[in-house]
């Protein structure tokens, strides 16, 4: 059950991770002129999803922090809680600045259109989100357990949804954080339930019709 | 296509094995089918990856289930190895068909991550296939092995004739050029369903080749075809349009990580580490070699072509 909550609250973490590093990438990429093509996303995302799980995995080999690989279990001690309080700590004042706070509505329009912003002569603010973004990422990364595919690729699929969706509404921040927490605790149980090979294929259909879904609303935004 | 170039990145798929063979290294007919079956993904790789660009990550995923087909049709149907594996390609064009109606009008982003939880299941196909420990089927040298070998023979100057046809080469130039490719009459639809179709085919006639045994380099474990995937998107892009430049890319990112593991058993699959380092190399530095962190130089198509290609999707 621990698996479980401690997956649910990696993947919050890592999707608001990706959401606020993406609004620096696109505010920078706009400041300095450089397209930011769809596939430059992809391979990020894909690149930040491998980099997290060798990452952990030789954090955790090389200190020792869980004995055996399928233990499934975070950093015991003084280290973890330390890590879990900074972690929840950095999140929610992401989650305040991009929902509630004004930062958020440019952070939002950074993510949708940089370029505009740049072109109307809005200064960007990429300070902020890069060091909350990588901070937050970072933390994950070190409470990660050890990674398996069926926890990272899914990881992956949602940070590429959450850089796909177009709608960055108030409270989109919060939402995206609350559906990657409930994907994790899926996964997790999941994985509680049935075997190996069924909790792959689960996990896959599962994600193959949340993600079908999310397309089929980011094709009626784009049209509207 | 120039062949001076392409013999000379396919000669280490030929002369390692042939190493390992004339060392008398016990693994070298696993290593030998790892080869082929890698050049058969290379090629599959070149054209849905290298030539559509399409974000297609599931390629690792056709070739596990052309893996898990053979066990299927081998053991539980007791088929002849070699019917077995001229049967697989079918299974891929389904595949194929499949995804392409499913990424049909989305955008790029969307359709990566809907054939990354594709890769997921069907990476765990083998696995659910072959019991632990089972042993690969052997192909027999007789009458069936035709089968095989024509329809490879098939599908790879199918291959070559997309490769080289003339809209092949007028997407290059468009996308070179950074233009839109609509903008110039292109029809990217059929070039693309066409692409990918071919390509799940190839690879999983490449996945059965993998699984032919007795022993095999690529076990049943899910995570191995998921890192084989991630560098067969990583050997595409590198790529580009050119089989020569993918058959080289394949070279450090999956033919020599798997070259150390057999030849020290103990020693770490760098497959993934590879992938990854390759994919953070391409967001640094661009095909012209110019830094990703610098505007880029002007083309033809201008700012124009430029912002197409950036709301670019893969509807048509």
């Amino acid at each position: 059950m621990l698996h479980a909550v401690t997956l649910a609250l990696l993947y919050a973490l890592m999707v608001e991770a990706a959401r606020l590093l993406h609004a620096a990438a696109a505010g920078w990429a706009a400041t300095r002129r450089v397209p930011l093509e769809p596939l430059t996303l992809i391979a990020a995302a894909v690149a930040a999803a491998i980099g997290m799980a060798l990452g952990s995995h030789a954090v955790t080999a090389a200190f020792g922090l869980v004995p055996e690989p399928a233990a499934g279990t975070a950093p015991a001690g003084w280290l973890g809680t330390a890590g879990w309080a900074s972690a929840l700590v950095l999140f929610a004042l992401a989650l305040f600045l991009h929902d509630i706070h004004r930062l958020g509505r440019t952070w939002r329009a950074m993510g949708a259109d940089a370029a505009g912003l740049v072109a109307i002569g809005v200064p960007m603010g990429l300070v902020l989100p890069t060091l909350l973004g990588l901070a937050i990422a970072g933390l994950a990364g070190h409470l990660a357990p050890p990674p398996a595919i069926t926890d990272w690729l899914p990881v992956a699929c949602l940070a590429l949804l959450v850089l796909g969706l177009p709608d960055r509404p108030k409270g989109g921040a919060t939402l995206s954080a609350l559906f990657a927490w409930l994907c994790g605790a899926l996964v997790a149980t999941l994985e509680l339930l049935l075997g190996p090979h069924w909790h792959s294929l689960s996990i896959a259909a599962v994600l193959l019709v949340a993600v079908r879904i999310a397309a089929q609303r980011t094709i009626r935004y784009r049209i509207g | 296509m120039r062949m001076a170039p392409l013999l000379t990145a396919l000669a280490p798929f030929l002369l390692l094995p042939a190493l390992l063979a004339g060392l008398g290294h016990p693994a070298a007919p696993a290593f030998a089918g790892y080869a082929a079956g890698l050049f058969l993904l290379a090629v599959a790789a070149l054209l849905a990856i290298g030539i559509a660009r399409l974000p297609v990550f599931c390629l690792g995923g056709f070739a596990a289930a052309g893996a898990g087909l053979m066990p299927l049709l081998t053991l539980d149907l007791e088929w002849p190895t070699a019917a077995a594996l001229a049967v697989t390609p079918l299974l891929g064009a389904g595949l194929g068909g499949l995804v392409r109606l499913s990424i049909r009008g989305l955008d790029a982003v969307v359709a990566a991550a809907l054939l990354l939880a594709l890769l997921l299941g069907l990476a765990s196909l083998p696995a659910m296939t072959t019991e632990p420990g089972q042993t690969g089927p052997a192909l027999d040298l007789d009458g069936w092995l035709l089968l095989p070998l024509g329809v490879t023979a098939a599908l790879l100057l199918a291959a070559r004739r997309f490769a080289d046809s003339v809209i092949v080469r007028l997407h290059e130039a468009a996308v070179l050029a950074r233009l839109p490719a609509d903008g110039i009459g292109l029809e990217l639809g059929t070039l693309r369903a066409v692409a990918l179709v071919l390509a799940a085919s190839i690879a999983t006639l490449g996945g059965g080749v993998l699984a032919l045994g007795p022993a095999t380099m690529v076990g049943i474990d899910p995570a191995d075809w998921v890192a084989l995937s991630l560098a067969l998107f990583a050997i595409g892009r590198l790529g580009g349009g050119r089989l020569g430049a993918a058959l080289l890319a394949a070279l450090p990112l999956a033919l020599l990580p798997k070259l150390t593991v057999a030849l020290a058993p103990q020693f770490v699959d760098l497959t993934l580490a590879a992938a990854l380092v390759a994919i953070v190399l391409q967001l640094l530095v661009r095909a012209d070699g110019s830094p990703a962190w610098q505007p880029p130089a002007p083309t033809l198509g201008g700012s124009l072509g430029q912002s197409r290609l950036g709301e670019q999707r893969w509807a048509e």
